[in-house]
């Protein structure tokens, strides 16, 4: 089926244009060879200019068998085609121009550069041809732009995903299968199979339809060798065309429950990596110098200078292989210091981990006072401070730390009232103060395991 | 090309190794040529060749232990998690032929001519916001149904204890691969030191059981200090931990000294310093024996956390102990915790023996979670429930209402997970009306071990390691993350 | 019924290795690329053993030369000891190899010869001392300038504990032996009930406790515990270079184990009966179990540590007799607190590095 629009060419003929990226690398290098012999003054021989110049003909010949295949000629193609030929003539032309043996050579050389010149300009246009144009273009960093608060869901969303995945060929240089994919009108009118997208209709839309086909599969697109599109874009698209295929909608327009709400959120959402890439950087040794038999300190992934640390209680314990930390403490992200008997050094170490997220001080001997250090970790999203002596005032500290998403107080001297002010006044915190007392009764009056013995 | 095609596809060992090798190098050569046209073809989906580096995770990970509570011997499903009410209106009745499919069977059953449907004898009921469908066996675990994910698409390939325990263990049927612990041990070193990364806690039920073996967790081709350490409930908790009677500590002190002195001049007149890694070993070893039985000794426990778990916690050597301890382990770092209770092998007298074997873990299961969670630990620990494969929904022999049993089923099981980075309070998956095949949202063991590695930060085709001239994943050569699992 | 090759089964190969659907019949066969299999020969085991040992097959007595080269000198001439092929590494003396293979046939391939030969020579009876020249020049010791050093195997480390203390038993074949394991090891992983005779682990007594660890009971589902900490197999696959870590467990092992410290109290016992002064003592458990004299540095820690344990356990003799009550082997009449002390010593030099290292 996919052959179809070949069938006007013998199957023989595409065949032999196929070979095309193959034996196009012969002439390049067999000219360059005798260009370069031939400007350097010495002679050419008569073998590898034969050569040169009969696969620069099958070269040309298999191109343009290979050209015919797309119906669709762009910029790109049709220069290339045009200096193929004009390569294979030029080439052709210093055959015969050895053949008469002329006394002056400066003609040969003038021909020779005009080569070289065809040469570099085919190549690129061929390389373009099969990259795509930026292909040969400088590398430039292409950032991509930040999907604004309230994005267009076909603007900035879904036609980012198209642009990152299939415009390099579905272009007007390219137009692969006849589509273009650059703008929703031309999504709208498909391409040679047609209903590219079916406005309400995912399931019977062709784009979606390939996406989902197994990856070896002909028919899948991307096809073989690119990177095929992940699980979330699949879905923003399918769910983009179920909803109307509009390029008006605006994610705020939607409903909560509409999973496509959550996708695009989920696509906005920074990188966990990225927020932690301006930390100063750290040397593994570094790390080696400060991790012991009883303070664990790493990475928090690799290629990352945020850092994660646990200590241990040793037997005997001097709090300095805690406060060597200083050394690192912009890059501590997580901190486990639980279990230990801190006192005032400690904590003050504590509070210069000002990028802390992470911190757990259970099962410590820090009170009201020292919870008061805490008050400059902004970043703060978890703190476990569970069995320790910390009160009201306590908490009064940590109501202001704005980042905080979950903090345990199960085990402290705090009262239940103002536990239920923190909880109605930050509700996007979560605060555990211990097993639910009904759950609790219900495990102590039904030990199933003592009605066993 | 059709007609080769349609050979191979009649047919397709029909290839001799010279045929093979001739396919191959036309692959090899549009293989280069493929990577000439297109740029990206060698690289990762990522788009970028990230050097793994071990001991670190390859992204942030949400889980940074595992505890799990294998339930060895395989727990019915339908006594479990996955209520089927059709087997009760069909009782007795013939298990469909379009259902079953002549799926491959135990030799257990394998002669049976009727698959007589059997339903469960406990009531189930829905729990929870989530509105979880639990069995009435396990009350304990119905107060924590919010917290839990229930995942009933689960399916393996092997149908017998011994090759699905070693796939669940070690993403292998055949034995001889490293264990899941050891795998992350490998990945992500230890998180204290002073510990073992990997332990192992065993208890047994009074049901019928299948025997453990050390294989399960081995550390297979990996460095053998990545093997799982077996805790035992006696006085040497650790293989050789205690001192003979009539040494004391500072006897033991003395005696360590003595031998690190003497290695040293030893180092000194050999120059290897694989004598100071020993040095190194000996003073882990001696800090071992304070910390080990430091971490075990559950007599610190309040009784307001014995009465949680139940009173069987204080009893060394049950399931509820085994994971009181498993707390405390994960506690002071322990990365992987497996605990296996055995006795969940039901071809018959289920009901009696399953009601057992659910009092046994029912209680501590869920006062494990619910510990975790109030020490803030749920954010950080993932927690497993489940054995090695389902069972079936017919009556294993003879039809009998009062005593049955059922064979082993790999089609369709149910497990659940808690915390870690998990999605809590979900209800995954879905079997067919009869429990036979999955309907809806497969997970293979494959997929079990590359999420589990996701949510440790681990990304499971990258964590490989090079043996007998290949490289080896945890999941091989398959798995796919379920996102959906995923918080 | 085994051993008839007669009438050999049919064998196929099963479609995606399901066992209920054999599709192709395939037949026995050696690979080509190795040494065509000759006309003459049956397609049996005979033939098959005959093929193998054929002094035209290229790789048996090269395989099997540098695995007793691996053996004694920790590493084999091909690193690689199970893989000759395109993914195992080159040999180190390819020349070495091939004549060590020709002269092994020669002499009918007889494996005490080919020890001898190796023993003998020059590279073997080297020192294993680590200049810091050598050091630079070849870290690793690929070249075998010095000898290498490297652990022995938890079943040396066993039977050389045994055999320095005079404990083992070296009596050849029979069946295979319980001895020391912790104990309730086997109980804990059982299915539980009844299982036969792999139930319960009951330790044999008497001589059989000092029988060389080639012939320990193995229960392929638990491995012997003091094997498995020195890195034996599990015998769950094919493992012919085995790791050499160095771990805690090891460490516990040598100092906790009844096997070491039955050695260590026998030894002293024999050597309280025979001599009187401390530094004869202490002598002859270092030449005993490292077989060379103590320097006068090591001599004197030694002293000097007999001596603190012989004052500690003077004040306490009940510990003493707590310690030397290891192993039921037969006791004999000697001073406690002597033995006591002694004992520990010889436990500090079983603990050595060089006491496990072959070196």
């Amino acid at each position: 089926m996919i052959f179809e629009s070949y069938i006007e060419l013998p199957a023989l003929v595409a065949w032999v244009g196929r070979w095309h990226p193959l034996i196009l690398h012969f002439p390049i290098v067999l000219l360059l060879i005798g260009i370069f012999l031939g400007l350097t003054g010495k002679k050419v021989p008569k073998k590898l200019l034969t050569l040169a110049v009969l696969t620069a003909l099958i070269t040309a010949i298999s191109g343009f068998f290979l050209g015919r295949e797309s119906e669709t000629k762009g910029n790109l193609l049709f220069w290339h085609q045009w200096l193929g030929g004009g390569l294979a003539l030029f080439a052709a032309l210093w055959y015969g121009l050895e053949g008469l043996q002329l006394k002056k050579p400066i003609y040969s050389k003038i021909l020779q550069i005009v080569l070289l010149v065809l040469i570099l300009f085919t190549g690129h246009y061929g390389g373009m041809v099969t990259h795509g144009e930026d292909f040969l273009a400088l590398p430039v960093n292409k950032k991509e732009e930040k999907i604004p608060e309230n994005p267009l869901i076909y603007a900035h969303v879904v036609d980012r995903i198209l642009e990152n995945n299939c415009v390099s060929c579905h272009n007007a240089n390219k137009q692969k299968g006849q589509l273009l994919m650059t703008s929703l009108d031309n999504l709208l009118k498909g391409g040679e199979v047609g209903n590219t997208i079916i406005p309400s209709d995912a399931e019977n839309s062709e784009l979606i339809r390939r996406l989902h086909l197994p990856l070896e599969d002909e028919e899948h697109m991307p096809p073989e060798g690119k990177k095929p599109l992940d699980e979330r874009e699949i879905k923003i698209l399918e769910r983009w065309i179920a909803l109307g295929a509009s390029d008006t909608l605006r994610l705020n327009q939607l409903e909560d429950s509409e999973p496509l709400v959550a996708l695009v959120k989920g696509l906005m959402e920074p990188d966990p990596m990225e927020k932690w890439k301006n930390l100063p950087k750290v040397a593994d040794s570094t790390l080696q110098n400060l991790a012991s038999d009883y303070l664990t300190i790493n990475r928090i992934a690799i290629n990352s200078d945020a850092l994660s640390a646990a200590a241990f209680l040793p037997p005997e314990y001097d709090p300095q292989y805690i406060l060597n930390l200083k050394r690192v403490a912009q890059n501590i992200v997580e901190l486990d210091l639980s279990g230990l008997p801190l006192g005032p050094q400690e904590m003050g170490l504590v509070a210069q981990c000002t990028n802390l997220e992470w911190l757990e001080l259970d099962r410590t001997p820090i009170t009201d006072v020292e919870i008061d250090t805490l008050k400059n970790l902004s970043k703060l999203r978890l703190l476990k401070v569970y069995d320790t002596k910390i009160g009201d005032k306590g908490v009064g500290v940590l109501k202001e730390l704005q980042s905080l998403k979950s903090l345990y107080l199960w085990k402290t001297n705090t009262s239940q009232n103002v536990l239920d002010d923190l909880k109605s006044t930050r509700t996007n915190l979560i605060v555990d103060d211990g097993i639910d007392d009904e759950v609790k009764e219900f495990f102590i009056k039904s030990d199933s395991l003592v009605e066993e013995q | 090309m059709m007609e080769e095609d349609k050979i191979k596809s009649e047919n397709p060992l029909k290839v001799n190794r010279r045929h093979f090798f001739s396919q191959l190098s036309v692959g090899i050569g549009s293989l280069a040529l493929g990577s000439l046209l297109i740029p990206d073809l060698f690289k990762n989906s990522a788009g970028q060749i990230a050097q793994p580096t071990l001991g670190i995770p390859h992204f942030a990970p949400k889980a940074k232990r595992v505890i799990y509570l294998f339930q060895a011997g395989a727990p019915s499903q339908f006594e479990t998690f996955d209520y089927k009410p059709i087997l009760r209106e069909r009782m007795g009745q013939d298990l469909p032929e379009s259902i079953r499919k002549g799926q491959r069977l135990t030799n257990m059953t394998a002669n049976q001519d009727k698959f007589p449907l059997m339903p469960p004898k406990v009531g189930f009921q829905q729990h929870g916001e989530s509105r979880t469908w639990i069995s009435d066996f396990f009350p304990h675990i119905a107060k924590i149904a919010d917290e839990i994910t229930v995942v009933r698409s689960m399916h393996t390939e092997a149908i017998n204890h011994d090759p699905a325990i070693t796939f669940f263990q070690t993403g292998s049927q055949i034995s001889g691969r490293p264990s899941m612990g050891s795998w992350l041990s490998y990945g992500l070193g230890s998180e204290n030191k002073n510990l073992p990364s990997f332990v192992v806690l065993t208890s047994r039920g009074k049901g019928n059981s299948q025997g453990l073996y050390s294989k399960l967790w081995s550390s297979g081709f990996l460095d053998s200090k990545h093997q799982g350490v077996l805790l035992r409930s006696g006085k040497d908790p650790v293989l050789y931990l205690n001192d003979p009677e009539g040494i004391s500590r500072s006897d033991k002190r003395h005696l360590l000294d003595q031998v690190s002195s003497l290695n040293k001049l030893h180092h000194v007149e050999t120059g290897d310093d694989e004598i100071e890694s020993r040095i190194a070993q000996y003073e882990m070893a001696y800090r071992m024996q304070m910390s080990v039985p430091d971490v075990m000794d559950v007599s610190k426990e309040p009784e307001s956390i014995i009465k949680l778990y139940g009173e069987d916690c204080q009893v060394p050597g049950t399931y509820a102990a085994n994971a009181l301890q498993a707390r405390r382990l994960a506690e002071n770092g322990v990365r992987f915790i497996q605990l296996y209770h055995q006795g969940w092998d039901q071809h018959g007298n289920l009901h009696d023996e399953m009601e057992g074997q659910a009092k046994d873990v029912d209680q501590a299961s869920a006062a494990l979670v619910m510990d975790l969670k109030q020490r803030g630990m749920l954010e950080d620990t993932l927690v497993i429930w489940g054995g090695e494969f389902g069972r079936g929904n017919y009556c294993q022999g003879k039809f009998d209402p009062n005593n049955y049993g059922r064979d082993h089923h790999p089609r369709a099981f149910s497990i659940w997970m808690a915390g870690g980075g998990i999605k809590p309070g979900l209800n995954y998956g879905q079997t067919d009306e009869f429990g036979y095949n999955v309907v809806e949202n497969p997970v293979h063991i494959n997929d079990f071990h590359a999420t589990l590695m996701h949510t440790l930060g681990l990304d499971h085709e990258q964590l490989t390691y090079k043996y007998q001239g290949r490289r080896f994943r945890l999941t091989d050569v398959a798995g796919n993350v379920i996102k959906d699992l995923l918080a | 019924m085994v051993m008839n090759d007669s009438a050999p089964r049919d064998t196929f190969v099963l479609n995606r290795g399901e066992y209920d659907q054999p599709t192709d019949t395939v037949y026995a066969g050696t690979p080509a690329s190795i040494y065509d299999f000759p006309d003459g020969l049956h397609k049996n085991r005979l033939g098959l053993a005959k093929w193998v040992t054929d002094t035209k097959n290229p790789l048996t007595a090269r395989v099997f030369v540098n695995r007793i080269w691996g053996m004694v000198f920790g590493r084999g001439l091909v690193e690689t000891a199970e893989d000759f092929g395109v993914q195992g590494s080159l040999p180190t003396h390819p020349e070495l190899l091939d004549w060590l293979a020709v002269d092994f046939m020669e002499h009918d391939w007889d494996i005490k010869y080919l020890l001898r030969k190796i023993m003998l020579s020059a590279t073997y009876q080297q020192s294993s001392e680590l200049t810091p020249e050598l050091k630079i020049a070849d870290s690793e010791n690929k070249l075998l300038a010095r000898a290498p050093r490297f652990r022995m195997s938890g079943e040396m480390i066993r039977d050389y504990i045994l055999a320095s203390s005079g404990l083992l038993n070296r009596e050849i074949g029979g069946p295979s032996v319980k001895p020391y394991q912790p104990a309730g090891l086997w109980e804990e992983t059982n299915a539980g009930g009844n299982r036969g005779t792999l139930t319960k682990y009951i330790p044999d007594e008497g001589d059989k406790l000092y029988r060389r660890s080639l012939y320990t009971f193995w229960k392929r589902t638990l491995p012997p515990a003091s094997m498995t900490i020195f890195d034996a197999p599990t015998r769950d696959f094919c493992e012919v270079r085995r790791q050499k870590t160095n771990t805690p467990l090891q460490a516990l092992a040598l100092q906790n184990d009844v096997q070491v410290l039955e050695a260590a109290r026998v030894l002293s016992q024999q050597i309280v009966a025979e001599k009187d002064s401390p530094k004869d003592m202490v002598n002859d458990v270092f030449k005993s179990i490292l077989v060379r004299s103590p320097s006068i540095d090591e001599l004197e820690l030694l002293e000097s540590y007999y001596s603190n344990a012989w004052e500690e356990f003077n004040q306490n003799k009940e510990n003493a007799e707590k310690l030397i009550a290891q192993g039921s082997y037969l006791q004999n009449e000697s001073d406690p607190v002597k033995t006591a002390a002694l004992m520990l010593t010889a436990q500090v030099i079983y603990n050595l590095d060089e006491t496990i290292t072959k070196e």
